[in-house]
């Protein structure tokens, strides 16, 4: 049986403006991640790593990157795992190449770089025929484009990088048709671009994204992992994920107008972990005497978190009931009622505002403490 | 509400007892210092004080005089069919609150914010200035004491509008704190953070600017580096080209200058080696000559003199004869001298005769020369003639003697030459002198060749002259080397690559300068990804921040002018409630003289539509009576209670309040009482009786030994023929 380590998209060096001043420490992150997935190919005695794209983030990374990926290639030929590496969209040089392959071939004079040309290598002793393609920037065609359709050894793999066509969603010209995929007849696909590991094409001829082994961005649910594929015949490739992701992404939906703010506050600290990145989305229909500060909610338990981001999508409740209990000849009344007729008159993506002005107007006449 | 009991302890001097109220219109008469105004106090006590109160002073001015415990107050109210017991022990410091349901609040915070819910009025101001009447403050409507409660009432949110607004705007204005390029100390958020998101934003585009200038010096660096490389291998190359043709041209100096050291010992081998020939030459020939005899110096010299004497000899013979045969010079004549000396004394004597005496001397110093040279000469002439005589006479005999010693010299030659072994005395000497020759010949010759050898042995000098022509050969040999012939270039060429190296030289220096100054740039400006990646991410969160502050601003700016709207809104029709409320009271209190009255928002002052003026009459004197000033405020005071207790009917207390009125006046005002009486509970603090009629309750305060009697509830008093408050429009 072949074993096969597949791993894409790292983007080492990646700036997290969505992550503030956390952002060095989920690059360092990233750097773990890829000294974990080495550590597993090596626990787990794999054949080959495919490294399918975008292990930089940039054409141009940091020496001390390049100086990180080497070591791990090193440690891999130390292992003797084999490991081949095409470009990504992210960080393919002028020739096409990942960045630094020189650099990093002097690491590892064993490891397979590919190009933008189509080429396929035979690992003999495994009788495997592994092929791979960079992508070409601004290629008009699908990176699968001519590539052999026929097999001389028992195994076939591919390895490249770029987007699959999705139902509903228009792209260009260059992305990967299932029908390609099928044609090609592989044993196993190892695909990146998308950072959520993800099956885009089944068996017998499987192709997947193995997804960012580690949160890149805010709604990445699928991230987190490395693809392990045990090819125990031709056509039977078993991928497992294997989680080395250290943070995860946890989207929590609260709905304010069944919880109350110890509900929230409950619920937001339930899913408190300082390796979770939390989107809180705060919805529903509130009275308008219930102000909701997403800020200070960030604020309280924001420590407990790696990130915690609390996003305020609440609309003031504010029927002709509610009304009645608000009488017209106070000040109250007068402001409640002058706001609801702006808001119902105002563009939509002003009312949130002045939902909210409404919602400060009555806490600050009720004496209430919420300007902060 | 419905005040029905309250119990008093040790308050004020008021004896221990429950006064009894009821519904309607409660009338407290007594004389002065019966304690009806201890009894009004009491009720304002019960409703409002804390007895929690740390201050000794307010505990202590509600003690009875000479009793050491501070009072004790229970109030039995009704509110909408329940019954309600408040207490407030000012001994124990505690207040109860107890309905008929058996639920007991005892927090004081609780206990008065249910109070003051029933009553409508939340403080004891408010209630000072509105529901508790004072017989001297009628006119004054506590503008401090109920412009905030008025704003709370306005504002219907419980917070005073104008606080509110106030607190709001101040709000803002701390956010905008030097946001509007104004220096200031302290600036506000906005302006903090628009700071702080600005030196970010420098700060990113300056590492920005930096990496890619760096990476435009990198590429530069490198593109110089490759250049560099290949000028270096270039000229590297040339120098070595250069260097091999200046070692071909030292090669060929050496060979040269081989070529002339062989020469030289060539030379020296051959001079060693005739020189030897000759030396062995010249051995021979003295072995030759030593053979054939030397002779010998001393008698060589010898032999020379002798001959050389015979010579001399033989020269002086010949010489002597040929004097001898030489005829003898003739012989001067001495006619001469004496013909000369005949003269002389002439002359002499014929000077001697002269007169002059000059001329005398003359002659005489000529004369006697004259004859001294004629004797001279004639001297002369004698002597000579004896000189030739004797000459001829000494030449004769020394002809003689020199034949003799010739005869003698040429035996003793002979003699030498004989011993000498040579023929003449020539061949004795070129014998000698040629052994001499030979000698010094050899002798010379072994010198050169020494001083050739130079202390070298032949061998050793012959082996030199091998080696130095081998270095020759190899010289040769390597300068024949097609790898050497091959780079072999021309003088000039030669000439023309040296200025070209020292371009080419010049160029690399340049390029290693240009190099150095674009490394020391790339140091100055190598950007660090991760700096730039985390300032990039402090500037997004600086810039999330930012906007949330302007959004969090705006909003408050959008609640304040919404706020401004309602207000203005607003504000008008309370005033208006106020104004048409009090009119309406005041129309049944005026009996329908003034009817309209009209409130100035900031001040509250107070005017009246007088129909005698055809105008509006400020509410004051000496425009109107003193009766109908009185009259005005007490409508004003009794419109603001409905408007401050916002719906609720609070107990009005009143005190003689129409003391200066006539009787048309106070039946006027009674019956604006009467009206009242049917939302809220009055109480009527009166000294004299003529309310007793009027009184739904009667209360008669003594004196402070015994609780008020009440009297019983008398026959309600008839109602004006004034219809309802809102009836009377």
């Amino acid at each position: 049986m072949i074993r096969l380590l597949h791993l894409a998209d790292l983007h080492l060096g990646r700036p997290f403006q969505m992550l503030g001043e956390k952002g060095a420490a989920q690059r360092r992150a990233l750097e773990a991640a890829l000294i974990r997935a080495v550590d597993l190919a090596i626990a787990e005695r794999v054949h080959l790593v495919l490294v399918a794209g975008d292990l930089f983030d940039s054409p141009k990374p940091a020496p001390a990157l390049i100086e990180l990926a080497a070591r791990e290639l090193r440690r891999l030929d130390d292992a003797r795992i084999r490991v081949a590496i095409v470009g990504g969209n992210h960080d393919a040089g002028p020739d096409g190449y990942v960045a630094g392959w020189e650099h990093l071939r002097q690491a590892n004079p064993n490891a397979l770089f590919f190009g933008p040309s189509v080429a396929t290598h035979v690992f003999a002793d495994l009788d495997l025929a592994l092929t791979g393609r960079s992508p070409e920037p601004g290629a008009a065609t699908s990176p699968l484009e001519g590539w052999p359709q026929t097999r001389t050894t028992t195994f076939a793999v591919g390895v490249t990088h770029g987007s699959c066509y999705r139902a509903g969603v228009v792209e260009g010209s260059s992305v990967m048709h299932p029908q390609e995929i099928r044609a090609l007849g592989l044993d196993y696909l190892a695909l990146g671009d998308w950072h959520s590991a993800l099956e885009v094409h089944g068996p017998p001829h499987p192709a997947w994204y193995a997804g960012s082994p580690e949160l890149l961005a805010y709604d990445q649910e699928g991230a987190g992992h490395v693809l392990l594929v045990d090819l125990a015949a031709p056509g039977e490739a078993q991928v497992t994920p294997r989680r080395i992701g250290r943070r995860r992404y946890v989207r929590l939906d609260v709905d304010l107008a069944t919880n109350d703010d110890a509900a929230v506050r409950k619920a937001i600290e339930s899913r408190a972990d300082p390796d979770t990145v939390c989107d809180a989305i705060l919805s529903g229909l509130v009275p308008v005497s219930r102000i909701v500060t997403a800020r200070a909610l960030e604020e309280e338990f924001g420590g407990a978190f790696f990130r915690l981001r609390v996003t305020n999508r609440t609309h003031v409740w504010l029927d002709d009931a509610q009304l009645a209990e608000v009488p017209e000849d106070t000040v109250l009344g007068r402001f409640v009622r002058v706001m609801r007729a702006r808001i119902a008159e105002a563009p939509e993506d002003r009312r949130s505002l002045l939902q909210e002005s409404l919602q400060v107007g009555v806490a600050v006449l009720q004496g209430r403490e919420v300007l902060g | 509400m419905i005040l029905r009991r309250l119990h008093l302890r040790r308050f004020l001097g008021l004896p221990d007892a429950a006064f009894e109220f009821a519904a309607g219109v409660n009338v407290i008469v007594g004389p002065n210092e019966a304690g009806k105004s201890t009894l009004r106090t009491a009720i304002r006590t019960v409703l409002y004080e804390n007895p929690a109160t740390t201050s000794s002073d307010l505990r202590d001015r509600f003690r009875t005089w000479g009793v050491t415990d501070p009072p004790e107050l229970s109030l039995e109210f009704t509110l909408d069919g329940r019954t309600f017991h408040l207490t407030k022990n000012f001994a124990s410091r505690r207040v109860t609150l107890t309905d008929g349901l058996g639920r007991m609040w005892e927090q004081h915070k609780v206990v008065q914010e249910r109070i003051v819910e029933v009553l409508g009025l939340g403080n004891d101001k408010v209630f000072d200035a509105t529901a508790h009447i004072a017989q001297t403050e009628l006119e004054r409507i506590h503008l401090s004491s109920i412009s905030k409660e008025l704003g709370r009432i306005i504002g219907g949110g419980g917070e005073d509008v104008a606080t509110a607004m106030r607190r709001l705007d101040a709000h803002l204005r701390s956010l905008e704190r030097g946001s509007k390029g104004t220096t200031v100390k302290e600036p506000g958020l906005l302006a903090a953070l628009e700071r702080k998101a600005s030196g970010l934003r420098e700060d990113v585009d300056l590492l920005r600017r930096n990496s890619a200038e760096a990476e435009r010096a990198r590429a530069e660096l490198a593109e110089l580096a490759a250049a560099r490389t290949a000028l270096a291998a270039e000229l590297t190359a040339k120098q070595a080209l250069l260097e091999n043709n200046r070692e071909i041209l030292r090669d060929e100096e050496r060979l040269a200058s081989l070529k002339r050291e062989e020469a030289l010992w060539e030379k020296k081998v051959r001079d060693i080696e005739d020189l030897g020939k000759r030396l062995s030459s010249l051995d021979h020939e003295l072995e030759t000559a030593t053979a054939a005899g030397v002779p010998d110096d001393g008698r060589t010299r010898t032999a020379r003199a002798l001959s050389e004497r015979l010579q001399a000899r033989e020269q002086d013979l010949a010489a002597l004869r040929r004097d001898l045969e030489t005829p003898p010079p003739p012989r001067r004549s001495p006619l001469a001298g004496w013909i000369a000396s005949a003269l002389g004394v002439a002359l002499a004597t014929s000077g001697a005769l002269l007169r002059d005496a000059a001329a005398a001397w003359v002659l005489i110093i000529m004369g006697i020369i004259a004859a001294g040279a004629g004797i001279a000469f004639i001297s002369r002439s004698a002597r000579a003639g004896q000189l030739a005589a004797l000459r001829a006479q000494e030449r004769e005999r020394r002809r003689q003697t020199l034949e003799g010693e010739l005869t003698q010299v040429r035996a003793q030659l002979d003699t030498v030459l004989g011993d000498i072994g040579c023929a003449s005395v020539a061949d004795a000497e070129q014998r000698l002198q040629r052994y001499r020759d030979l000698v010094r010949d050899r002798q010379q010759v072994a010198e050169f060749l020494t001083r050739r050898r130079e202390g070298s042995e032949d061998e050793a000098i012959a082996e030199q002259w091998k080696t130095v022509r081998r270095d020759i050969f190899g010289l040769q040999e390597r300068l024949r080397a097609p790898e050497v012939a091959s780079k072999r270039m021309t003088p000039l060429q030669v000439q023309g690559l040296e200025r070209e190296v020292r371009e080419m030289e010049q160029l690399l220096a340049q390029a290693q300068r240009r190099e150095m100054k674009l490394a020391v740039d790339l140091e100055r400006l190598a950007t660090d990804a991760e700096q730039l990646a985390a300032r990039d991410e402090q500037l997004a969160e600086a810039e999330e921040a930012l906007a949330m502050v302007r959004r969090h601003h705006e909003v408050c700016k959008e609640a304040l002018a919404g706020l401004t709207e309602a207000r203005r809104l607003a504000e008008v029709p309370l005033r208006e409630v106020v104004e048409k409320r009090a009119g309406g009271y005041l129309a049944v209190a005026t009996e329908g003289r003034y009817a309209q009255l009209a409130v100035e928002q900031e001040t509250l002052k107070l005017s009246v539509w007088s129909k005698e003026a055809d105008g509006w009459v400020e509410a004051a004197e000496p425009q109107l009576s003193r009766g109908t000033v009185d009259l005005v405020y007490l409508a004003a005071r009794l419109a603001l209670v409905t408007l401050l207790s916002g719906g609720k009917h609070p107990p009005l207390l009143f005190d003689d309040p129409f003391i200066t009125f006539d009787e048309r006046r106070r039946s006027s005002a009674l019956a604006l009482l009467r009206e009242l009486a049917r939302d809220h509970q009055v109480f009527l603090f009166t000294c004299g009786r003529q309310y007793d009629a009027f009184a739904d309750h009667l209360i008669e305060l003594t004196d402070r030994t015994s609780a008020g009697t009440p009297t019983g509830t008398p026959a309600p008093a008839p109602v004006p023929a004034v219809g309802p408050l809102w009836e009377q429009r």
